[in-house]
């Protein structure tokens, strides 16, 4: 079996479907201004809210899904060790640990799927997810995935379960406050083995924070993602704490997210 | 009422436990070795598979089981030290050369389509040896100097036989016609040769060796 | 009869008569009058999914192009949810032409409450003509309007099953899944 393992190659069964970054960049039609369709916050009173909130769940399933695949390759793809390409013995059990936690996540959305009717496949699948997020670099990886990915997941499944409350629907609080914890962990992992790898290398450390930035402001999805009052998925900043970031990392993601509002902004009005 | 300084025998009537086992500390050290190299082989393989199969039920249930075999490295990782191996990694090595064969060729099938190879190599050759040479060692060593050992291999054993459960069903549920019993068959017989070659997960004497016996003369 | 515009679409990868097709077959099935024409008009410029009915008589409709994509397939078309949109739209608008029926307010001053229980009572008869109903997804959506409750669940399938029901039938079963929510006053 090779080591890592294109995003192209990522088995799946014939009831998916994907639809990749270039795809969606090709269609013409003008995106939702802000405040309308994906770009609206996700809350009861809206009239399409709950088919947003099917759309979202679905969306969060294919991410569980190639979350669990990112673990696992993780625990494959590095030798065991101290050296730039390989991973030690700790790192990989805390890999396979968060396996199974996703392994969950995806049996727990599969679940939530039925309960609010949505099929299998019934929405495409974009793998930017496993591609912005995997890197040959384990210590790229872990920020990639475990702080950028999963901290992106924190912040959703924050508000799906915010939405859950306000809507009154005890499955789904239910759901998103068990997986939240979750993902607590495994940010908190990837911040401690952060920490750990690049005691010694300040370099390294510095590379993999810079592509962590890259991944967060390709993650705030234009500004969906954000600290803003009208920002659809907010920033889960207790959580976030809770994770192991500090207060001026929090406080970045936030100024990326504004910065990709702005850069989105600005291309909607030079096209017209 | 019973006097609380009446003596009592230290071992109950219905403790039989005995002092004698069939391994020394050294033995069952590097036996524990082997444990961990080839639960670290299983667990990786396992979650690098997760990705290749397109199978939902068997993804989910791979990345679950990844964690079961990472948690045997881990508890054999703990154990060696009490064995007096202060360098865990000393004896983290595979038996012999026939068993990284093994290993190579149990992890060899990638495409999509070999879900049934890439089970059948875990759960009808791989696992059963484990769960025959995790059962050896519990039945042999001694219940009371090795103690912590069966502890963990009552554990893990625990593991091994809910996962070679879901595994059986899982490949029972793929295989639908004679060509799939037949590449099953026969990725099974290759890989139960090499594991033959390696003489089991802890090399020769996986399971103990058959006593030399005098024919009964007539 | 149908007329659907645009005639040709240019952002979107939809067929002009495959739509054309769907919706005569739908209108079909549900019995509107063969010789009335409706209009559907979608507007290809948004992938948003907003639908209206402008006009009873004629019937004239206006479809986001959102509500008729295929969610799997990007700026392609769904000929099922082309079939279940207008569908039920039409049965609607026969709902709202039926003397018996009652005078329900303007699509834009429905609360949404009673917008969703009149969804649930049109697709409900789609779905015993043959067409997805897709019935979770439905009780999902209709939960999130009415409740959590066992009140709402007995709510929405008397709607899902219901034939002939009046405007005021609609807004009772509405009203009483709504007062058994726990937030109700």
């Amino acid at each position: 079996m090779k080591r890592n393992l294109p995003a192209a190659e990522l088995a799946r069964d014939s009831r998916f479907s994907r639809v990749d970054f270039m795809e969606r960049a090709r269609d013409p039609r003008p995106m939702p201004s802000e405040g309308r369709g994906d770009r609206a916050a996700l809350t009861p009173d809206r009239t399409n809210a709950p088919e947003r909130a099917r759309g979202l769940m679905h969306g969060i399933f294919t991410g569980e899904i190639q979350a669990l695949e990112g673990a696992g390759r993780t625990c494959w793809d590095f030798p065991l060790g101290t050296g730039s390409d390989e991973a030690p013995f700790e790192l990989k059990l805390d890999m396979a640990r968060q396996c199974w936690d996703e392994a969950r996540h995806c049996e727990i959305s599969v679940k939530l799927g039925d309960w609010m009717g949505t099929e299998i496949g019934e929405f495409a699948e974009s793998p930017f997810l496993y591609e912005a997020a995997c890197n040959p670099d384990p210590v790229l990886r872990l920020t990639g995935v475990n702080r950028a990915l999963e901290g992106l997941a924190i912040d959703v499944f924050n508000t799906m379960r915010e939405f859950g409350r306000l809507s009154g629907d005890p499955v789904l609080t239910f759901c998103e406050d068990w997986m939240l914890a979750d993902e607590v962990t495994h940010v908190k992992m990837g911040s401690d083995w952060l920490r750990r790898l690049t005691a010694d290398d300040p370099d390294r450390r510095a590379r993999a924070l810079e592509f962590q930035r890259v991944v967060d402001k390709l993650f705030s999805l234009g500004g969906v993602r954000g600290e803003d009052e009208d920002s659809p998925i907010k920033l889960a900043r207790r959580f976030r704490e809770l994770a192991g970031f500090a207060d001026e990392e929090i406080d970045e993601i936030a100024e990326l997210s504004h910065q990709a509002r702005e850069e989105l902004r600005a291309r909607r009005a030079a096209v017209g | 009422m019973a006097a609380p300084s009446k003596p009592r025998a230290a071992f109950a009537p219905w403790d039989r436990r005995e002092l004698p086992g069939a391994f020394t500390v050294e033995e069952s050290a590097a036996r524990v070795g082997h444990y961990k190299w080839i639960e670290m082989r299983l667990f990786e393989a396992l979650g690098g598979w997760v990705a290749t199969v397109p199978e939902l039920d068997v993804k989910m249930r791979l990345g679950t089981h990844c964690y079961h075999h990472a948690w045997h490295a881990e508890l054999w990782h703990k154990r060696l030290p009490e064995l007096r191996e202060m360098n865990p990694d000393r004896l983290a090595v595979p038996p012999n050369a026939e068993l990284e064969a093994f290993v190579d060729a149990m992890t060899e099938p990638e495409a999509p389509e070999l879900t049934i190879e890439k089970l059948v190599g875990v759960y009808r050759v791989l696992i059963p040896h484990k769960i025959a040479a995790y059962t050896y060692h519990l039945n042999n060593t001694s219940t009371i100097t090795d103690a912590p050992t069966i502890r963990s291999l009552r554990f893990a054993l625990q593991d091994e036989l809910d996962d070679w459960r879901d595994g059986e069903m899982l490949i029972q549920s793929l295989i639908e016609s004679a060509d799939d019993v037949d590449r099953a068959i026969a990725h099974q017989a290759k890989l139960e040769k090499l594991m033959v070659a390696a003489g089991g997960i802890a090399g020769d004497g996986s399971i103990g060796s058959q006593p030399q016996l005098d024919e009964v003369s007539a | 009869m149908s007329t659907v515009l645009p005639e040709t679409f240019t952002m979107v990868l939809y067929d002009h008569d495959e739509i054309a097709n769907a919706v005569d077959e739908v209108l079909g099935a549900i019995g509107f009058p063969p010789d009335e024409d409706v209009r559907v008009e979608v507007d290809e410029a948004t992938p948003l999914a907003r639908t209206k009915l402008v006009s009873v008589e004629p019937v004239v409709m206006t479809v986001d192009g959102g509500a008729l994509e295929d969610p799997r397939r990007p700026r392609q078309l769904s000929t099922t949810f082309v079939s279940v949109v207008v569908g039920r739209l039409a049965l609607q608008a026969l709902d709202r032409r039926d003397a018996d029926f009652g005078n329900p307010p303007a699509d834009e001053d429905l609360p949404v409450a009673r917008r969703v229980a009149w969804d649930v009572y049109a697709i409900g008869r789609l779905a015993r003509l043959g067409y997805p109903g897709q019935r979770q997804r439905r009780l999902y959506n209709f939960r999130n309007r009415h409740g959590f409750t066992d009140a709402a669940d007995a709510a929405f399938d008397h709607l899902w099953t219901a034939d002939h029901l009046t405007w005021d039938e609609i807004c009772a079963i509405s009203d009483g899944a709504l007062a058994a929510r726990p937030d109700a006053d």
